[in-house]
């Protein structure tokens, strides 16, 4: 039986302009961020391509498994928004940089804990090659009735993770990096994608950067009719959030658990129309919490902010955890969001 | 004339490109997944600190670092080992794209079990031939992106007399045990001026505990020129400034108004993966040299080389040396013309 939908008087901006475009989604949307585990198989053969040892096709063709195999466990567990999984990227910039000309791959960094990445290296002017996601979207897109969300990283944070060999300002190398974002935005538009997630993550970075991201944002959505997400993690927005409002986007995608629900007192300081994805799960710990621990969340969340508005989510991608603890993260999540979804539709509370 | 030291101020990159400079990733994947024992990850992780000390040591270097290679981040280190204190959330560090782990206080009476620094600092000395930077985070900054849970800890004051106590009794031990140079990481100085009247106070009681280690304040990750003044009574005896936010009227604030203590110059940029041009380092240098005539000057990167990949950090050491010698090149040549000739 499908979810209950969300009534029309209580839908949030964001609900309507899904509505605009076709999608109904039931209160407490039920969605991902962005990544899952990749099969260890996967870096094996990815490794063996690097050494010329393996034929790519044979990685793509994994990778594709892969990703089926995540778009099936979301549509099992009863997910309302799918994703890709993010199975063919090493991490969130990287993948950019080697589909955009001008980018140099760069060695590796690190971010926290055990976590590297290839910090990419701007040399030339940069251009767009072909497509970025909007290829691959249009080829998963059709393996599930779902609606599934087009993930690029935004262009502050391809930005703010490079290093900067070219330009003179930032704001120039901002402004090509929007305009390529912008044109896999229209050819996403195109193809019928009608969910975009921008991730933002450098979001919070700069704060006097700010009016230079609201401007990169203005040129990504303008006229595009479909519904954004911006997703940020992992920084102290407080000092943006009221700017943050006026963002073109419709919903923001925040972590929750792992920053203790600091977003609370922001809503309750400066409540926000926009739809928020909140995160339930904690991405950074081993632990896997019990449905009744992610429930508890949940409520805690709609004393402040009402249902129409919600939508349920880990806090960032689980690309981080082994593949049986993301799974489990994720069946926990979807038995509290429905426990939610239930008490809200009969008795308008958790 | 003048000595120009050259030192790492922290952080060095722990893996490389290389299959074996990538064991200390592949060691902790394996801690973390319980598949081999903390003692076996400890061995990786003393080969590492070697492998980085003596990459340091290559470069010639006057003095290293450990590389910071045990620390998850510059601020949760310290508080690993404190009960009281739980580790909250990630948050960014500055305006990077690293992370540190938010402490949260939880009990009114927070209490160090162990040491934080000194058996990594008694490892690297026993190794390295080239004297050993100590490098601690600073209370003001420990102070300043940490958290309470409870009421008595929210206030900063506390905050900050707890983490005073605590990074003392690190110097102290430190000291004792032979360190004979400790360096004071302050980077949320640069930002957050609010109490810096405390941080002096701070200073003065830090600089008690160091005696007789040479004590070294170092900022970064933040513009220096307006905070400038007020650090020339600060109880260093060297200042390290970063030199990549605001060079240029910084330098020309320390013109103005000349420190009495040895300054650092981080002047190479541990940003950016761009080796830096030599010429406008050069003038720095040199203008300094030739206005104040200094007994000693450092000359460093701006920050930890943490940011940069594995074989870049290498080559900014290397390119420090070469400033090195070209300015002594330079100084020889100018004091054989000031010199009278017989």
């Amino acid at each position: 039986m499908p979810p209950p939908k969300t009534k029309s008087n209580l839908l949030s901006a964001g609900q309507k302009k899904l509505a605009t475009l076709g999608l109904s989604m039931p209160i407490l949307t039920l969605t991902s961020v962005g990544s899952f585990p990749k099969p260890t198989e996967i870096k094996e053969i990815k490794y063996r391509v690097q050494k010329g040892f393996q034929k790519v096709s044979e990685l793509e063709r994994k990778e594709s498994m892969s990703v089926e195999y995540w778009i099936r466990e979301q549509e099992k567990l009863g997910f309302d928004v799918l994703v890709d999984g993010e199975i063919n990227r090493s991490d969130l910039v990287s993948f950019f940089a080697e589909k955009i000309r001008g980018f140099e791959m760069g060695g590796l960094v690190r971010c926290y804990g055990n976590r590297y990445y290839r910090k990419p290296v701007i040399k030339e002017k940069l251009e767009k090659k072909g497509s970025l996601i909007a290829d691959s979207w249009r080829v998963f897109q059709r393996s599930t009735h779902k609606p599934l969300k087009a993930v690029l990283t935004g262009p502050y944070t391809l930005l703010d993770w490079s290093f900067n060999e070219f330009y003179s300002s930032r704001e120039s190398a901002l402004n090509d990096l929007t305009n390529i974002i912008r044109k896999e935005v229209e050819a996403l538009s195109h193809i019928g994608a009608k969910i975009i997630q921008i991730d933002e993550p450098a979001l919070s970075s700069r704060p006097d950067e700010f009016a230079l991201i609201a401007e990169a944002f203005r040129k990504i959505t303008h006229k595009i009719p479909s519904y954004f997400i911006l997703h940020h993690c992992y920084g102290d927005i407080g000092p943006i959030w009221s700017k943050m409002q006026n963002l073109p986007v419709d919903n923001f995608d925040l972590d929750t658990t792992n920053s203790d629900f600091a977003i609370l007192k922001l809503i309750m300081k400066h409540p926000t129309k926009k739809d928020l994805t909140l995160g339930f799960i904690d991405c950074h710990t081993h632990e896997v919490e019990s449905p009744q621990a992610v429930y508890d969340r949940i409520k805690r969340v709609l004393k402040v902010l009402p249902a129409s508005q919600l939508w349920v989510a880990p806090d960032c991608g689980l690309r981080t955890r082994e593949y049986t603890e993301a799974q489990q993260k994720l069946v926990s999540l979807q038995k509290a969001t429905l426990k939610a979804r239930e008490g809200v539709i009969r008795r308008g509370r958790c | 004339m003048t000595q120009i030291l050259t030192s790492s101020v922290g952080s060095y990159p722990r893996i490389g490109e290389e299959k074996d400079q990538q064991r200390h990733r592949r060691a902790l994947h394996h801690l973390q997944n319980k598949e081999i024992s903390s003692h076996a990850f400890h061995d990786v992780e003393q080969s590492v600190i070697q492998e980085v000390i003596r990459e340091q040591i290559l470069t010639g270097l006057d003095e290293v670092t450990d590389g910071h290679v045990s620390w998850h981040d510059p601020i949760f280190h310290f508080c690993r080992k404190v009960t009281g204190i739980k580790m909250g959330g990630l948050a960014r560090f500055f305006d990077t794209n690293t992370y540190y782990r938010i402490p949260i206080f939880t009990s009114k009476n927070p209490r160090a079990k162990a040491l934080h620094t000194l058996s990594d600092f008694l490892f690297a000395q026993s190794i390295s031939n080239k004297p050993i930077r100590c490098v601690v985070t600073g209370p003001y900054t420990l102070a300043s992106l940490s958290f309470s849970e409870i009421d008595f800890f929210s206030k900063f004051e506390r905050r900050l007399a707890f983490f005073s106590d605590l990074i003392q009794f690190e110097i102290s031990n430190l000291v004792s045990q032979g360190a004979k140079i400790i360096q004071i990481d302050e980077p949320a100085l640069t930002r957050d001026t609010r109490n810096s009247s405390l941080f002096f106070q701070t200073m003065k009681r830090l600089r008690d505990m160091t005696k007789p280690a040479k004590l070294v304040l170092s900022l970064s990750h933040g513009p220096l020129s307006t905070l400038y003044s007020h650090l020339l009574e600060t109880p260093v005896d060297v200042l390290n400034l970063d030199f990549t936010y605001d060079g240029k009227t910084l330098f020309d604030c320390i013109i103005q108004s000349p420190p009495t203590m040895v300054l650092g110059f981080g002047l190479i940029n541990a940003r950016q993966a761009r080796l830096d041009p030599i010429d406008p380092v050069l003038k720095v240098i040199h203008s300094w040299i030739e206005k104040k005539n200094p007994a000693e000057i450092y000359l460093t990167p701006s920050c930890g080389l943490e940011h940069l990949p594995r074989p870049i950090a290498f080559a900014k050491l290397k390119l420090i040396e070469q400033i090195r010698r070209e300015s002594q090149i330079y100084l020889e040549r100018e004091a054989a013309h000031a010199a009278p000739k017989n």
